[in-house]
C-alpha cells in the first residue's frame, strides 16, 4: 500500500483512544479502526477534515506516500 | 439464463396447478392430504425458521422446499474488523439480526415476509484464507422453491452496501 495512515500515531501523540476520536467526529469504531489499518476503499474529505479538526493536524500528518517497493 | 430459468418455473407452476385441479378433485381425499402435507411444512418451516439449530436443515440440498443461493467474498480486511463491519451494514438493511457470535465470526438473520417471498433466513460467517478475511453468504428462502433471484439481489445489495461502506 502506497498511503499509509498514520493515524495510530497521531493518536498516540495526542494520549487519545479510537473510541474517543471516534465519538467526537460521528464515526463508527469499526469505520475508523478500518482506516487506521489502511484498509478503507477511500476518505471523504469530511472526514479527513473532522479527524484533523478533533486531532489538530494537517493532512499530511495521518497520510503519508511511501513509493511501493517493486 | 435468468429469464429461461424463470419462465421455465412460471410454466412448471402454471403446469403443476392445471394438473392438480384437473386430475384431483377438490373434494378428494387426496386433495385433503396434499392439502394437509403443504400446510404442515409450511407450518414446521415458520416454526423452526428463527432457530439457529436448524441451520444445516435449510443450508441441506436434501430440503428442495427452501430455495437457496451461496456466494464467497475475499476481503482485505481483518476477520474481526469485517465481523463488526457486516453486523453494522446489517443493522441498516431490512434483516434483523437474530444471532451474532464473535467468536465464531457468525451471523444469522432474517427478514419478514412480503409480497415477493415467505421471508429470507440470512447465515454469514467469516473465515481466513492466506490473509484474506473470506465472507461465505448463505440466503434461504425460507417456503420456496424458486426465489425469482431475489436472494442473488439480497447478496448482491449486501457485498454492495458494505464496499460502499469502506468509503469512510
Amino acid at each position: 500500500m502506497a498511503i499509509i495512515v498514520n493515524l495510530d500515531v497521531v493518536l498516540a501523540q495526542r494520549k487519545m483512544k479510537v473510541k474517543d476520536l471516534a465519538e467526537e467526529i460521528g464515526l463508527s469504531v469499526v469505520n475508523l479502526s478500518i482506516l487506521k489499518q489502511s484498509k478503507a476503499k477511500a476518505v471523504r474529505f469530511s472526514t479527513l477534515e473532522a479527524i484533523c479538526k478533533a486531532l489538530d493536524c494537517q493532512p499530511g500528518d495521518i497520510l503519508e506516500y511511501v513509493p511501493d517497493e517493486n | 439464463m435468468k429469464v429461461v430459468r424463470n419462465l421455465f418455473w412460471v410454466v412448471a407452476i402454471v403446469t403443476v396447478s392445471i394438473l392438480y385441479t384437473r386430475y384431483v378433485p377438490a373434494d378428494s381425499k387426496a386433495a385433503f392430504i396434499v392439502s394437509m402435507v403443504i400446510l404442515s411444512i409450511f407450518t414446521f418451516h415458520f416454526a423452526i425458521r428463527k432457530s439457529l439449530s436448524f441451520k444445516s436443515y435449510f443450508l441441506s440440498p436434501v430440503n428442495f422446499l427452501s430455495g437457496k443461493f451461496a456466494s464467497k467474498t475475499s476481503y482485505d480486511i481483518p476477520i474481526d474488523l469485517m465481523f463488526e463491519k457486516a453486523l453494522e451494514v446489517l443493522e441498516d438493511t431490512k434483516f434483523k439480526v437474530q444471532h451474532s457470535d464473535s467468536k465464531s465470526f457468525e451471523i444469522f438473520a432474517t427478514t419478514n415476509m412480503s409480497w415477493q417471498s415467505w421471508g429470507e433466513n440470512l447465515y454469514i460467517d467469516f473465515t481466513e484464507e492466506n490473509g484474506k478475511t473470506i465472507m461465505n453468504f448463505h440466503s434461504v428462502a425460507v417456503m420456496q422453491i424458486h426465489t425469482w433471484e431475489k436472494n442473488r439481489k439480497n447478496s448482491e445489495h449486501l457485498i454492495n452496501t458494505i464496499e460502499d461502506s469502506l468509503i469512510i
